[in-house]
């Protein structure tokens, strides 16, 4: 397991388009607080207002798609499954791996992004006063709750990945799970049967919605959440690995 | 170890076809073991049964290990290429690197040397930008890594020029001679095996029809005298005493092959005169072509 943790460790961050996305997303993040902000009232407080907004709305989708094509997609685009199950590699393993690299890979960028964030809030505060970690700590918060609602995610769309082994398919779920569109069906229909309103409320997107809802009014944690991102993993793990031992592995 | 690889009723189905039917197949350390087949004949299937690829029934045994995580382990002493698989953003150094730490190759040079070996060593640019003979090349590296026991390739040699089929034969006698390297290549091209290979089995719709090594494919498909009498045990001592020809091979429908550098004539005037009636004497061109075509049913073309 090592053997392949490493050597995917080693393709990730071998990918240049990772730079290249972060620095073009880096660069639209300034731009965007530069232009939300009333920069004559300038602060560090209304940085984070800012900022938690976007966390809140947008990270988990644009740090979580381009994760999950680099961990998961990947191997379908270049087809190289084949390879990796026929060196010796049992799916058991690749399936842990896989979900041991997105806990890695998604927490190194996710440090980024929030030293990235740490800098602008040092330049706009002027260096560090007493009080700035108590200000950030509400976005670390919700960075650290989009890190663990991310990983969910990916492991979910995991299992379209080994039932289907088709890179778009896998991509298209994804992103409906991380858009929320799911959860949005399941409200409108839920009022229609008690098992609609049941399933809604134990969807990922509903835990999600409620544990940044709390995060952001009450700046709470939602403990719960952790539960349910643990629940998620393991049985999304659990039907990967029982669907994959028996599925053929694509060469295409 | 002399037995590496052994199927045992190797079946493999899609629906209600048989993909791979009933296939009994024994490896053996030191073999260059060509198996050949039509397009869909069941080479690749084959293939991906041994490497865990897709289920089966049947035994399979890989040096000594036949069920659960132990055949898994065994794998990793074969290396194998099925097309040319690998990541487009990456170069191929950073590919086979990839592979190699997957493959738990601890010797940092092997990427180097691998690369080196297909001639791909230093080529910079993405594996999206590589020619298909450069991509079959790199498939062959990653193959290589780790010098497995057991080196399983299918169609090899697709996308590579002339040049390029005359050096991965070359490469492959010398991994076998002079590193013990035994191989299983799988084309549809008999002409290209029989030049490199040991052992051939002949497969046609998932089932092994025919089984020979190199000696035999050489009688069977060599040129010569072919004559038809109505005694073939009387013939036969008159080739001998007579025509001083002992290099002959008996067959069936009492027709004997004999070399085709005897003269026609003297067979001919020997037979009659000793009370032999010669049905038939013609020349043979045996192909390696006709053969196949001969065990698998096919019809040459025009």
């Amino acid at each position: 397991m090592l053997n392949y943790v490493s050597g995917e460790l080693y393709r990730v961050f071998h990918k240049k388009s990772l730079y290249i996305y972060y620095g073009i997303l880096f660069v639209l993040f300034a731009a965007m607080l530069f232009l939300l902000s009333n920069y004559n009232t300038w602060s560090l407080k209304g940085l984070v207002d800012i900022a938690a907004v976007v966390v809140a709305n947008m990270l988990i989708f644009f740090v979580g798609v381009q994760a999950f094509l680099s961990i998961y997609v990947d191997d379908l685009s270049g087809s190289t499954l084949s390879n990796i199950v026929s060196s010796g590699t049992s799916r058991f393993v690749l399936i842990l791996s896989k979900l041991v690299i997105s806990f890695i890979y998604t927490a190194v960028v996710m440090v980024a992004c929030g030293l990235y964030f740490l800098l602008i809030g040092l330049i706009v505060n002027r260096g560090f006063s007493a009080d700035f970690l108590e200000t950030v700590k509400p976005l670390l918060n919700l960075g650290l709750l989009s890190y663990l609602y991310i990983v969910s995610f990916m492991s979910v769309s995991s299992i379209v990945v080994y039932a289907i082994q088709k890179a778009a398919l896998a991509t298209t779920t994804f992103i409906i799970l991380a858009s929320g569109l799911i959860s949005s069906i399941f409200l409108m229909l839920a009022s229609l049967s008690p098992i609609l309103d049941f399933m809604q409320k134990h969807l990922l997107s509903t835990q999600i919605q409620t544990a940044f809802s709390q995060m952001m009014t009450q700046a709470t944690w939602n403990w719960s959440a952790l539960g349910w991102v643990g629940g998620y993993l393991v049985l999304s793990c659990a039907i990967a690995l029982v669907i994959f031992q028996k599925k053929e592995i694509s060469n295409t | 170890m002399k037995e590496l690889i052994h199927s045992e009723h190797l079946t493999k189905m899609y629906g209600n076809q048989k993909a791979v039917d009933d296939v009994t197949f024994t490896l053996e350390k030191g073999d260059i073991y060509g198996l050949v087949g039509k397009n869909g004949a069941g080479k690749s299937t084959f293939f991906k049964s041994i490497m865990g690829l897709t289920n089966f029934e049947g035994t399979l045994t890989i040096m000594g290990a036949s069920e659960g995580h132990d055949l898994v382990n065994a794998r990793k002493n074969i290396g194998f290429m099925m097309s040319s698989n690998f990541f487009p953003y990456l170069n191929g150094h950073d590919n086979i690197e990839y592979f190699r730490k997957i493959k738990g190759v601890i010797d940092k040079k092997e990427t180097d040397r691998v690369l080196k070996a297909v001639d791909l060593f230093g080529v910079k640019k993405p594996y999206k930008a590589y020619s298909m003979g450069m991509k079959q090349r790199l498939g062959l590296a990653n193959a290589l890594l780790g010098s497995p026991d057991i080196i399983i390739l299918d169609e090899p040699t697709n996308g590579l020029d002339p040049q390029g089929i005359a050096d991965f034969r070359t490469m492959v006698l010398e991994l076998n001679h002079k590193h013990g390297i035994t191989f299983v290549i799988s084309s549809h091209i008999l002409a290209e095996l029989a030049l490199m290979g040991t052992r051939f089995g002949i497969i046609n719709q998932g089932q092994l029809i025919k089984e020979i090594d190199r000696e035999q494919l050489r009688r069977e498909t060599q040129s010569g005298l072919l004559i038809q009498v109505d005694d073939t045990p009387k013939a036969t001592v008159v080739l001998e005493e007579l025509c001083h020809v002992s290099d002959y091979q008996v067959q069936e429908d009492q027709q004997i092959l004999i070399p085709a550098d005897t003269d026609p004539a003297m067979v001919a005037k020997a037979l009659v005169s000793n009370g032999i009636a010669l049905r038939k004497l013609v020349n043979i061109e045996s192909t390696l072509e006709d053969y196949f075509l001969k065990l698998t049913g096919g019809t040459a073309h025009a």
